[in-house]
């Protein structure tokens, strides 16, 4: 039988170690049966010509459209509860392409327990943060929320959910 | 107006992605956004339009339903892809742009801060002539303010740009047709 592909997206590209980093998840992607898709090498080089970035944008779009599901590393990125901006977008494009979504993250506590900064009961009794803006519902923006299965842990943890959903015919 | 998929020339339903209903400006902006729209012969339409969800059971999922069911009802995105607690953009609004990227529908946003990753106001260091921020993730140096896969999208100063960038598409789209462009009206 043909080995479901796997998309990953996710920060650990613009990791110093993250062509290892992307060979050890492949490793694992094999482990539970699956092949994990390989970006384009430049994707890896964290400078680029501004011409070339449509080209790569695009070669990425169309490894998208080749996998089965996709898998997001949705841990918070440059932000307090906010993930990479690859992440959500490329779940959003999964998702109109009628992929199977999952997200891993580390802590998937809704996102106001999530936030250790300094928040406030605001005039209407929602809970808000410095600036007066509230939180998201979940661990997640709604709309990542709600169109792909999130678990609390790492690749693995994905990989397993993945397998668990195949068995039971849901993936 | 644009020609959309059945061949019938009309204006254009815009999706506003956007973090704004989060903000106390919330009506002030969306009702310029949507003046500007029209101004372009653009239709915008805000997530928090129509019906609103009841509360009660499965009340986000309902949320959910209710925004998609808008973006079904779009021929097309603009998306504010302004920072939002924090370096990025809002995810929420990423995920719907995402959607209409995928779709092969017209996508554009709109951004006002630095034009490259690197001059944004990232805490670094460096290492070997790249700059990594705190937690070890590099800053990429592509002449583009946002993550690469953002190509894809036409992303205009302001929202208003945003518009003219839409409206020179589907300008050169009926011009091509033999129909005449849009006339902005001022």
């Amino acid at each position: 039988m043909e080995k479901k592909k796997i998309y990953l997206s996710g920060p650990d590209r613009l990791r110093k170690n993250a062509r290892d980093l992307f060979k050890e998840k492949k490793q694992l992607c094999e482990k539970y049966g699956f092949e994990l898709l390989e970006y384009p090498d430049e994707l890896f080089d964290l400078k680029g010509d501004p011409k070339d970035s449509l080209p790569l944008a695009e070669k990425r779009l169309e490894l998208l459209k080749h996998c089965d599901i996709m898998i997001a590393d949705t841990r918070d990125f440059r932000s307090y509860v906010e993930p990479y901006s690859e992440c959500a977008l490329e779940l959003g494009m999964a998702y109109a392409l009628g992929k199977k979504l999952y997200s891993y993250m580390p802590d998937t506590r809704i996102c106001d327990d999530r936030y250790s900064g300094e928040k406030h009961l605001n005039e209407n009794g929602r809970l808000v943060d410095k600036d007066g803006i509230s939180f998201e519902p979940g661990p997640l923006n709604l709309m990542l929320e709600y169109s792909s299965c999130i678990v609390e842990g790492d690749m693995e943890t994905a990989l397993r959910k993945v397998c668990e959903d195949l068995q039971k015919g849901e993936a | 107006m644009f020609i959309d998929k059945e061949g019938n020339v009309r204006k254009p339903v815009v999706y506003l992605a956007d973090f704004e209903m989060f903000l106390p400006t919330c009506d002030e902006t969306v009702k310029y956004w949507k003046q500007t729209c029209e101004k372009y012969g653009l239709i915008g339409l805000f997530p928090g339009e129509g019906d609103p969800v009841e509360p009660g059971e499965n009340f986000w999922q309902r949320v959910f339903n209710h925004d998609f069911n808008h973006m079904l009802h779009c021929d097309m995105c603009i998306a504010q892809l302004d920072d939002w607690r924090g370096h990025e953009p809002d995810s929420g609004t990423l995920w719907e742009l995402g959607w209409f990227v995928a779709k092969d529908m017209p996508s554009y946003g709109f951004y006002g801060g630095p034009d490259t990753m690197l001059e944004r106001k990232i805490e670094r260091i460096e290492d070997d002539g790249i700059f990594y921020d705190k937690e070890g993730y590099g800053i990429e140096d592509r002449g583009f303010a946002f993550d690469n896969i953002l190509s894809l999208v036409k992303i205009g100063k302001d929202f208003e740009e945003a518009c003219r960038l839409a409206r020179a598409d589907f300008d050169r789209q009926l011009i091509e047709a033999g129909y005449e462009p849009y006339k902005v009206s001022e």
